[in-house]
């Protein structure tokens, strides 16, 4: 009831990219996420300590313009500039298994991206969008997006 | 197979996980694991109240020695693990890295002890530069003068070129030589620019008692492959061929151990050809990859350890319900391997810890409910 009310909170607040509240990543989030989006979206994980990241996210930002992305951090500590995304989640529990609920061939490799898609399977690639991800992109050019 | 008879498998901490365990923040479980002298195995890391434990035996930190780091705090997860080594004359020495401030900023610092561990000196940092920049990742060991040895990624000249406004693939990978147990450090030398920013380093011995390292490395123009470098000023070389282009962080280092040959055998993990999978591989005198490395693609955080011809390589493996820890071992320095399961776990676990003990070899493996201390037979 509780986590209920929480979830209904979070998804009323407006999309605030770098002010976004921060909710936990069980091992039934990433399943959850999918059945939440409206249109493709980036679901970025990313760590504290990825110098990677925040270019990453960056140039998706600039590359897909409009694109929601969701942002979920891997490991506990502060972020050195937090990272813009609409909606954020952290891992809570453990690693091994939340990982092997995101996709059973992810060793923890950060930035992990997935693209998220309504009714589709999601597209998953290491450090930088895969050509699968921006075909389905192009693809889906024109369909609403997820708030 | 494994000798269970002689498997340590005391030291569950209780029936019951404690809360810490079950709940957000991450339990921090990277645990050092060395022998004394006399053959002992002793344990260091964060306990389930966040402080640093050391203690004999594999029974709960809670229980042993509580250490004094002033206003520290400890990073102790995954690839960022304190490291425990003992030398003689009751020289036991302990180090970690203290986040900094600042995200990504850290210090490689260490408490020493000259009476087996009775009492501590206050942590003193081991590196020269003091900017709030990236010190992480630590490796520490005797070389066979007795000789303390340090290396760590070190950010300050990926700093300084961006306050130049120069590009800089990564990190780089210092070193410095204490030739009193500790007590002080030489300058800090660099020992190779560009490295990965977010791996472990690997030292090993040779036979003659001089270490090598070998960390993950970022080659032109991003391939995220290994070099070997000499403890002694020699030149980093090529290690692995995986040729990962890649602007991501692995967060998972190699391992190195002796080859009874005169050459090295080492693990990594990384992508060859798009097929990701830890790598088991053998490197000649100098460093330079041989042959073709064998594929464990289900495998992560893999770690090799080594006595004479027998050698072993152990890594985690999450099948969606457990982890098991997994080994090949060889008693023929590699020419052929027998696989082993040496443990599983339900729970949030650490990477293995490899050990030798004489001609023995030990993998020690925390979870949250406890230590397991397992010595790997063929």
């Amino acid at each position: 009831m509780h986590k209920a009310l929480v979830m209904a909170l979070a998804l009323a607040l407006p999309a605030l990219p770098c002010a976004a509240h921060e909710q936990p990543f069980g091992p039934q989030t990433f399943q959850q996420l999918q059945q939440q989006v409206h249109g493709p979206t980036w679901l970025v994980f990313s760590a504290t300590y990825c110098g990677n990241c925040p270019a990453v996210v960056a140039e998706l930002r600039r590359q897909h313009p409009g694109l929601p992305l969701w942002l979920v951090l891997t490991d506990e500590g502060e972020e050195a500039h937090p990272l813009p995304a609409e909606r954020r989640w952290r891992f809570e529990g453990h690693e091994l298994a939340l990982r092997h609920a995101v996709n059973p061939q992810w060793r923890g490799i950060t930035p992990y991206l997935a693209l998220l898609r309504p009714g589709q399977a999601p597209l998953f690639a290491l450090g930088q969008p895969s050509a699968a991800q921006l075909k389905a992109l192009e693809k889906a050019r024109g369909k609403p997006a997820s708030k | 197979m494994l000798n269970r008879r002689n498997a340590l498998l005391a030291g569950m901490a209780g029936l019951l996980a404690p809360a810490w365990a079950q709940k957000s923040p991450r339990p921090q479980l990277a645990t050092a694991a060395a022998f004394d002298p006399a053959g002992q195995l002793w344990l260091a890391g964060l306990d389930r109240t966040g402080q640093l434990g050391l203690r004999q035996g594999i029974a709960p930190l809670e229980e042993g020695q509580r250490l004094d780091v002033g206003e520290d705090r400890v990073a102790a997860d995954g690839e960022a693990t304190p490291r425990l080594l003992f030398g003689a004359d009751g020289l036991v020495l302990l180090s970690y890295v203290r986040p900094g401030a600042k995200p990504y900023t850290g210090d490689v610092r260490l408490l020493r002890s000259q009476d087996g561990g009775a009492r501590f000196a206050a942590a003193v940092t081991v590196h020269q530069d003091r900017q709030p920049i990236t010190h992480r990742f630590q490796a520490m060991a005797l070389d066979g003068a007795g000789h303390l040895h340090f290396a760590w990624i070190d950010k300050r000249d990926l700093e300084a070129a961006k306050a130049a406004g120069r590009p800089y693939r990564g990190a780089a990978v210092y070193r410095n030589v204490s030739t009193d147990g500790g007590a002080s450090f030489g300058p800090d030398i660099k020992l190779a620019d560009h490295a990965c920013e977010c791996c472990r380093i690997a030292f090993s011995p040779a036979a003659d008692g001089r270490l090598a390292a070998l960390w993950r490395h970022v080659f032109e123009p991003n391939e995220r492959d290994h070099a070997f470098a000499w403890l002694d000023g020699s030149a980093p070389v090529r290690a692995s061929l995986d040729r990962w282009a890649i602007d991501a962080c692995p967060h998972h280092g190699p391992g190195l151990a002796p080859a009874a040959d005169g050459g090295w055998h080492a693990c990594w993990y990384g992508q060859r050809a798009g097929e990701p999978a830890v790598r088991l591989g053998r490197l000649d005198a100098q460093g330079r990859p041989l042959g073709s490395p064998r594929a464990l693609p289900e495998a992560e955080h893999a770690d090799l350890i080594s006595a004479g011809g027998r050698v072993a390589l152990v890594w985690r493996q999450f099948d969606g319900r457990q982890t098991r820890l997994q080994a090949l071992m060889s008693k023929d320095d590699g020419r052929r391997w027998q696989a082993l399961e040496l443990a599983q776990s339900l729970h949030p676990n650490d990477h293995p810890r490899l050990l030798r003990q004489g001609e023995q070899l030990w993998a020690v493996w925390r979870d949250t409910q406890g230590v397991r201390a397992l010595e790997i037979h063929a």
